[in-house]
């Protein structure tokens, strides 16, 4: 984030811990992180390093253990769920990796979903909002169809347009790409690129090296800490040095044990 | 076999892998299965079952019918024309209750048996066990044999069985009475313990109605021949006698007069009553099953993939509903016997015939019947569905599957369904409380509180009528005299022991414009001075009679206030004079009357109702009515201490509570309403059951979604509100085709409500809000489950 870009997310040493069966298993320790208005985020790690657990208290779908979260200038670490819901309506747009359109429901519909949870927005002004939003993604042709009627890419255009039509602060994106061919995912990317370029603030989870690069900046995560691009590379290296130790220590064992 | 046993063990283990499914499951089928046995066991007793007499889909009851259609019993001369002109009848016969005092065989004790004629049980088709039956010469009016026929109990009970009885002399009401006969332990009618000679005679008055008529149709004689037949005779009488102008006949088969329609309405009611409970559980079964065999899809697609056919699968499948079955069929019979033994330990008096409700061969084969349809309906049926996965869909997302439209609209469907079963349900139970309820709040015109009755019969030594009166007066007067005791009193008949006694009236300034046939119809008690205070009766206009109106005197008469403003709508009725029977002699001057009474049956209208002196028209077998204020037992033994001072020869009198005899009589429709409401409230149970596993069901089936619509901002509220609306609609939806399914459906039951209407609003509206109560309850659970849902794992549920 540069020095004149308005914080939008500010994480102060978020944790999550997740108990199970008297298990502690900390997904994240001590998060700090900060995403500016109109700033395009990648962030990427191996599995299990916390990307969808950070990516969850970022929409406000899970709250963090410990730590500070601001939102637009707003503490939100600790509100009620109907009160996270409320913002989440407000200021955040949804992109999943399985598109997660309602099977029931016409494009149309869909798209319009989020204005149905929100008060004091007419028929009209929900039908012209949810129209623009299909035409900046370029499926306002389909909007009587249904999701089982639209390829995967349109689908998830569908999608994009869904999380755009609350003209929420931020678009956070969930692997977009994950379900899609690879022609497929590049026309998200490039719309997501183009949104990006039209103002949009998105923070984008991913572990595809090629789509992290379409973000201006890349945050790494490790198990359960942000790292810089260097730490990311050394801890990678002990980490395989440590595999190939152990598999090491393992092949005499595995040798005199062969018929 | 082999497969079979393997898919048994397999079946057996996955329903133990899931108790709370098995339970829930066994428990529905058991309440099922066995409410439908239990019914059907009754209906099977006391309707199919054959009547243990030969032949007797031949056997008919005869009524004479009045002008204007009302049904009434056959005169002894009528009777005797009957039999001597029809032809289409093998043989014909008549009875009337007697009840008579048997001394011999242990203590003198009242016995219920039937005066008939000759050919009695030919017409029923049994012979005496030991001895004959009566000949002509015994059924002869002024005929001096006294003899008794016994039935098989009375014969082991009273003279253990004594083959020699037959020929001897035995006490009964004081003579000797020759046992000629004892029947089979197989025959019986009515509560009869013994049969003597009816003797009807032809001199005697055509309008004294007193004779039940039965008869046995010629081999290919019809009813309808046979009524039409009787029919011309009654013409041929009312041409001959012109009292009896326009009076016909009714007939009907022997197995209806036994069980009476009002009864087998009850019965047929309240097995669509079990069906619905049935249908209800087999719907639910078939949602678990529905919803079972979808969460175990990957299963079954593996098990295709590795090359089962899709026969197998149906066979594990329908393996696994045929163990349910059979193990619920177990429970259910089990549930069945219990039931019929709780329905002979409280059905007494108002199941007829309840001595062949039993479960029988007849009824077990029922049982496994239903069983079956059961299994058909919650087992084959989703069975031949999961067969028809598709096989790749099904692996690629590793078993997940999400609930197809048209999937979900039948499961709707069956809710919508068994909702609408459980309003009819609900609906038939709150019209039958609500006709209960008034039963019970209808005042039957007298004070029946701290009042004993005991019904005195006195015998051959009271032949002069002054005798009677003279054993009663005393009785009264001493009675009252005593301690503790507020009055006493006499009257003909019993309140609400099923007797009635009718005859015309016509008043006697209408009598010539009116003619032979009589003004209306009234019931007539012949009672003495003191019962009107006893029961409680009070004086509306003029007096009541005492013994001051001399029995030598002119004719006098109480009325109640309806046949008052019968008769004589436009005037007072005191000093009024009418005839009663024919309209001819001497005609009764009302000098007082009372309000009006019910005393036959509290379900019908008010009877016009006339009271005469008894010291007028003694009785010789009479309801003694005692006011007092201590315990029944007390009173019951200053009673019987009385009558046994007065004349020790007399049966000691059985003494029992007049409320409890009021009470009595709400005991039929308590049972039938009991039936009904616990019916009902299995349905509301089934129905809540039923609605909670489909929106429970759809609340799993769309989690991802609920979590998708949170993570759009959907507060909690608004989760489950949009899950309690669908809920709300199937409950609107259901309970609609219900209130539309009772209006159709209810009047087939007016015949057994009492002053409530088939779509009574009150019954009704309680009945739509507790089944909406209910459903929305049931439906509000999943809902608010679902709304506690964490979004983050509803996304990422499968």
């Amino acid at each position: 984030m540069n020095d004149t870009q308005r914080p939008l997310i500010q994480l102060s040493e978020v944790t999550k811990v997740f108990l199970t069966d008297e298990v502690e298993t900390h997904a994240l320790g001590g998060v700090h992180l900060e995403v500016g208005e109109g700033e395009y985020v990648s962030i990427s790690g191996p599995s299990g390093c916390g990307k969808s657990t950070l990516l969850s208290i970022l929409g406000l779908l899970d709250t963090p253990t410990g730590g500070r979260y601001e939102l637009n200038g707003t503490p939100v670490e600790s509100l009620s769920a109907a009160d996270r819901a409320h913002v989440r309506n407000r200021e955040i747009g949804f992109i999943f990796q399985a598109f997660n359109l309602i099977g029931d429901l016409s494009v149309f519909e869909n798209v319009e979903l989020p204005l149905t949870y929100r008060d004091g927005i007419g028929k009209a002004e929900r039908k012209q909002r949810v129209v623009e939003a299909l035409e900046r993604v370029g499926m306002a042709h389909r909007l009587r169809h249904y999701p089982a009627q639209l390829s995967g890419g349109q689908q998830q255009r569908v999608a994009v347009a869904r999380a755009l039509v609350g003209k929420p602060s931020i678009l956070l994106a969930d692997e977009p790409t994950g379900n899609l061919d690879s022609r497929n995912g590049e026309a998200v990317m490039a719309l997501l690129d183009e949104l990006h370029r039209g103002g949009a603030t998105i923070c984008m989870v991913t572990h595809d090296p090629r789509y992290a690069e379409f973000a201006e900046r890349k945050i790494h995560l490790f198990d359960g800490r942000v790292v810089d691009e260097e730490t990311l590379n050394r801890l990678r290296a002990e980490e395989e040095q440590r595999i190939e130790e152990q598999i090491a220590s393992r092949k005499p064992a595995a040798a005199d044990s062969a018929p | 076999m082999t497969h079979f046993f393997a898919d048994l063990r397999y079946a057996a283990r996955q329903l133990m892998r899931q108790p709370g499914f098995t339970l829930v499951a066994l428990l529905t089928l058991a309440l099922g299965i066995g409410a439908n046995t239990a019914m059907f066991s009754v209906v099977n007793g006391t309707m199919l079952a054959p009547l243990p007499y030969p032949d007797a889909g031949r056997l008919v009851r005869v009524w004479e019918t009045t002008p204007e259609g009302h049904r009434f019993s056959v005169s002894e001369p009528n009777f005797l024309d009957f039999h001597d002109r029809s032809e289409q009848f093998e043989s014909l016969a008549a009875m009337k209750d007697v009840s008579l005092t048997f001394v011999d065989g242990g203590q003198a004790a009242r016995i219920p048996g039937l005066a008939v004629s000759r050919e009695f049980f030919s017409v029923l088709g049994h012979s005496p066990i030991a001895g004959r039956e009566f000949t002509s010469e015994e059924d002869q009016p002024g005929s001096a044999a006294d003899v008794v026929v016994l039935g098989h109990d009375l014969w082991q009970r009273r003279f253990g069985g004594d083959r020699d009885l037959v020929g001897r002399t035995i006490r009964v009401e004081g003579r000797a009475r020759t046992v000629v006969g004892v029947m089979g332990p197989d025959f019986g009618l009515l509560d009869s313990e013994y049969w003597v000679p009816l003797a009807a005679d032809p001199a005697s008055d055509r309008g004294d109605h007193w004779l039940a008529m039965i008869g046995r149709l010629r081999p290919r004689a019809t009813l309808q021949q046979a009524e039409a037949e009787l029919q011309r005779i009654a013409e041929g009488i009312g041409l001959q006698h012109p009292t009896l102008a326009g009076w016909g006949v009714e007939m009907m088969p022997f197995s209806r007069w036994l069980v009476r329609d009002s009864f087998r309405t009850t019965a047929v009611l309240l097995l669509g009553a079990v069906a619905f409970v049935l249908l209800m559980a087999c719907v639910n079964l078939a949602n678990l099953v529905f919803a079972r065999a979808s969460r175990r899809q990957g299963e079954l697609g593996l098990r295709l993939a590795l090359g089962a056919g899709r026969g197998r699968l149906v066979r594990q499948l329908l393996v696994e509903a045929v163990l349910l079955c059979g193990l619920g069929l177990g429970l259910g019979i089990a549930l069945a016997y219990w039931g019929v033994l709780a329905l002979q330990a409280f059905g007494s008096g108002f199941i007829p015939r309840l001595e062949s409700v039993r479960i029988d061969g007849t009824v077990m084969a029922f049982a496994v019947g239903i069983g079956l349809v059961t299994v058909v309906l919650f087992g084959l049926l989703p069975a031949l569905r999961i067969s028809g996965l598709d096989l790749n869909a099904t692996l690629r997302q590793g078993g997940r599957t999400g609930e197809r439209g048209d999937q979900r609209r039948v499961r709707d469907a069956l809710v919508v369904v068994q909702i609408a079963m459980a309003m009819l349900l609900l609906v038939g139970a709150g019209l039958l409380l609500r006709s209960f309820w008034q039963l019970q709040s209808t005042d039957p015109g007298f004070d029946a509180g701290n009042v004993v009755y005991a019904e005195i019969q006195l015998g051959d030594d009271y032949a002069e009528p002054w005798q009677k009166v003279v054993f009663f007066r005393e009785l009264i007067a001493d009675l009252s005299s005593r301690p503790g005791i507020a009055s006493a009193g006499a009257t003909v008949i019993t309140p609400f022991s099923g007797s009635n006694l009718m005859n015309d009236v016509t008043p006697v300034d209408r009598a010539e414009s009116i003619g032979a046939q009589g003004f209306m119809q009234a019931a007539w008690r012949t009672a003495t001075p003191d019962a009107f205070e006893t029961l409680g009766l009070p004086l509306i206009e003029g007096r009541l009679y005492d013994y001051t109106d001399r029995w030598d005197g002119p004719r006098v008469a109480v009325i109640t206030r309806t046949m008052a403003e019968r008769m004589w709508p436009d005037r007072p009725a005191v000093g009024q004079e009418f005839y009663w029977g024919s309209n001819t002699g001497e005609p009764l001057r009302v000098i007082g009357v009372v309000d009006d009474l019910r005393d036959v049956e509290m379900s019908s209208d008010v009877q016009p109702v006339m009271f005469l002196p008894y010291h007028h028209m003694p009785w010789p077998k009479m309801t003694l009515l005692v006011r007092g204020s201590g315990q029944v037992d007390s009173i019951a033994r200053l009673v019987q201490s009385r009558v046994r001072a007065l004349d020790e020869s007399l049966p000691v009198p059985a003494v029992a509570s007049l409320q409890d005899q009021v009470a009595s009589v709400a005991a039929g429709p308590r049972f039938r309403t009991f039936l009904m409401a616990s019916f009902a409230c299995l349905a509301l149970l089934l129905a809540a059951v039923g609605i909670y596993g489909v929106m429970a069901y759809n609340v799993s089936q769309r989690t991802r979604e609920v979590g998708l619509r949170m993570a759009l901002g959907a507060a909690p509220a608004s989760i489950s509100g949009m899950l309690l609306r669908r809920g709300a609609v199937l409950t609107i939806l259901g309970t609609l085709i219900g209130l539309l399914g009772a209006w159709a459906i209810t009047r087939l039951i007016q015949g057994v409500l009492f002053a409530t209407e088939p779509l009574d609003p009150a019954a009704t509206a309680t009945a739509a809000f507790v089944l909406a109560l209910t459903a929305l309850t049931a439906c509000w659970l999943p809902a608010r489950r679902a709304a506690r849902i964490h979004p983050t794992e509803a996304l990422r549920h499968e």
